[in-house]
């Protein structure tokens, strides 16, 4: 039997960014798929914007309206989070394979790097959070973690260098925001 | 009243009762700005009203209480427990229940759905037990009829009573509670106090003085990010004593006048001469510090 938490949580995230990600890529996927859009595979120019859609859609998918209420209770706001991006990053993986799958083949860096996009999210939404005591869930700080990972990838094209050239630092960001925002 | 004694860190072989809530010096900034300063209080057991005008710092303490914010200095004491230690924090948390003054819910849950996974998160593992307490906590608030119905087809008050409800799960030895009346109609209301009575250790926010002289045992006045009147609700009546009159037109040398519905006009500050003076309500002494504070 799944942990009590699963289905509440299922039920609490936000599920809609991801899903209208997933379905504009589904509307695109299927002239690329007739060859209309290019080559034999979805374009190269798309993966860093795929990429950072599905990462913004995941850590929007964090917006917990009832986080005031839930801000006192025993399990706290990083275990709730965690909660959430144990669904979140699987489902966003799910589509993100997919789209590679139209392409060449899944490759395991290719994964890790829309984790690291994730974790960069998850930092900037952590950062903004601040000590307030405004929760992560809630609109503001959660804005400016979504824009992340979509910034993250314009700059990397602005700069010249790939999207994800970096993917360990970044995973490096998240994981030492974490460890600082662990109360927020 | 039901009241438990509250035991802190003990020397071995020492009981020392703790209250249940107690701050020493405690100050809370955003930016320049002081919400909180230099609050030092002690509450319970009991309901402890906090009252105040908008902006004075009422949430910010009761957010300090409920361990969701730490003050930038001073001490905090909750249960007799250190809120700034991590593992004393989540002892707290356990006996904690917590009303902010804006809950959000989760508009396609029902009542009982939400409140269970509130139940969850507080640690009530127990599938069965749980839903039992939170079927007692949405019955105690009034719910039983409409637990089951999705919570964005339901009133403002009762979204309120939700939330309440959650507070309540288990019992909890300190009940941190920001402005519980909101939206509440006045059946609910009664409910309401008849709860809070039976509640161990209550600290409330409200700008309603009738609550407070109804189920409150002590107040605290809080200005500016300070206490300006620690004391019972009788206390802070008996500060405009002699400084309440009644007469037929307005006063100008009042700190504020106004009509009553028996169409004379009533007046807190320095009476003149001869003035026809009047027992001091709550509301009285609560205006006459608030304006005193502000000049
Ligand atoms: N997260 C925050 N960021 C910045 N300022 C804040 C924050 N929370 C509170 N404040 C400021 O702190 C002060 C006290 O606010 P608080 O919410 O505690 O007042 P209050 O007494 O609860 O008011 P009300 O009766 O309107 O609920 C206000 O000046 C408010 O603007
Ligand atoms: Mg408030």
């Amino acid at each position: 039997m799944s942990p009590a938490w699963v289905l509440p949580t299922v039920r609490a995230t936000s599920w809609w960014p991801l899903a209208v990600v997933a379905c504009c890529l589904a509307v695109v996927a299927v002239p690329l798929h007739a060859g209309a859009l290019g080559a034999d595979g979805p374009a190269d120019d798309l993966l860093g914007p795929v990429a950072a859609a599905l990462a913004a859609a995941a850590v929007a998918g964090l917006r917990d309206p009832a986080a005031a209420l839930l801000a006192a209770v025993p399990a706290p706001a990083p275990t709730r989070r965690t909660h959430r991006l144990v669904l979140l990053v699987p489902a966003a993986l799910v589509v993100w394979s997919a789209w590679l799958a139209l392409g060449d083949d899944v490759r395991p860096p290719d994964l890790l790097a829309l984790v690291a996009l994730v974790a960069l999210g998850l930092a900037g939404a952590l950062a903004a959070a601040g000590r307030g005591g405004a929760p992560v869930g809630a609109s503001a700080a959660l804005a400016v973690g979504t824009a992340a990972p979509v910034v993250w990838v314009l700059a990397s094209r602005a700069g010249g260098h790939g999207w994800d050239a970096h993917v360990g630092a970044l995973l490096v960001v998240g994981a030492t925001a974490l460890v600082l925002g662990r109360d927020r | 009243m039901t009241s438990r004694p509250v035991t802190g860190p003990t020397v071995p072989g020492v009981v020392t009762a703790a209250p249940p809530l107690s701050f020493a010096g405690v100050t809370r900034s955003f930016g320049r700005s002081r919400a909180v300063d230099a609050v030092s209080l002690t509450a319970g057991p009991g309901v402890v009203g906090l009252l105040g005008p908008n902006g004075a710092g009422k949430s910010t303490l009761l957010r300090i209480a409920a361990t969701v914010l730490a003050p930038d200095r001073g001490e905090v004491r909750l249960l007799g427990l250190d809120p700034s230690r991590p593992d004393e924090r989540l002892e707290v948390r356990r006996r904690l229940g917590y009303l902010p003054q804006a809950p959000g819910l989760y508009p396609g849950f029902t009542p009982f759905d939400l409140v269970d996974y509130v139940a969850v998160l507080k640690e009530h593992t127990h599938a069965a037990r749980r839903r039992e307490e939170v079927r007692r906590v949405l019955v105690s608030v009034g719910l039983e009829d409409d637990m089951h119905r999705k919570i964005r087809r339901l009133s403002g008050g009762t979204r309120q009573r939700v939330a309440l409800a959650a507070a309540l799960l288990g019992d909890p030895d300190l009940l941190v509670l920001d402005e519980p009346a909101t939206g509440l109609d006045p059946e609910q209301r009664l409910r309401l106090r008849s709860l809070l009575s039976q509640a161990r250790t209550v600290v409330m926010a409200t700008h309603h003085i009738a609550e407070v002289s109804s189920v409150c045992h002590e107040v605290h006045v809080v200005l500016g990010g300070r206490v300006h009147f620690s004391g019972p609700p009788a206390g802070l009546a008996a500060l405009a004593a002699g400084r309440v009159w009644e007469d037929d037109r307005p006063d100008p040398r009042a700190v504020h006048s106004w009509l009553t519905p028996a169409g004379t006009h009533r007046h807190v500050g320095e009476p003149p001469a001869g003035a026809a003076l009047v027992a001091p309500t709550l509301d009285d002494g609560y205006l006459l510090l608030t304006a005193e504070a502000r000049r």
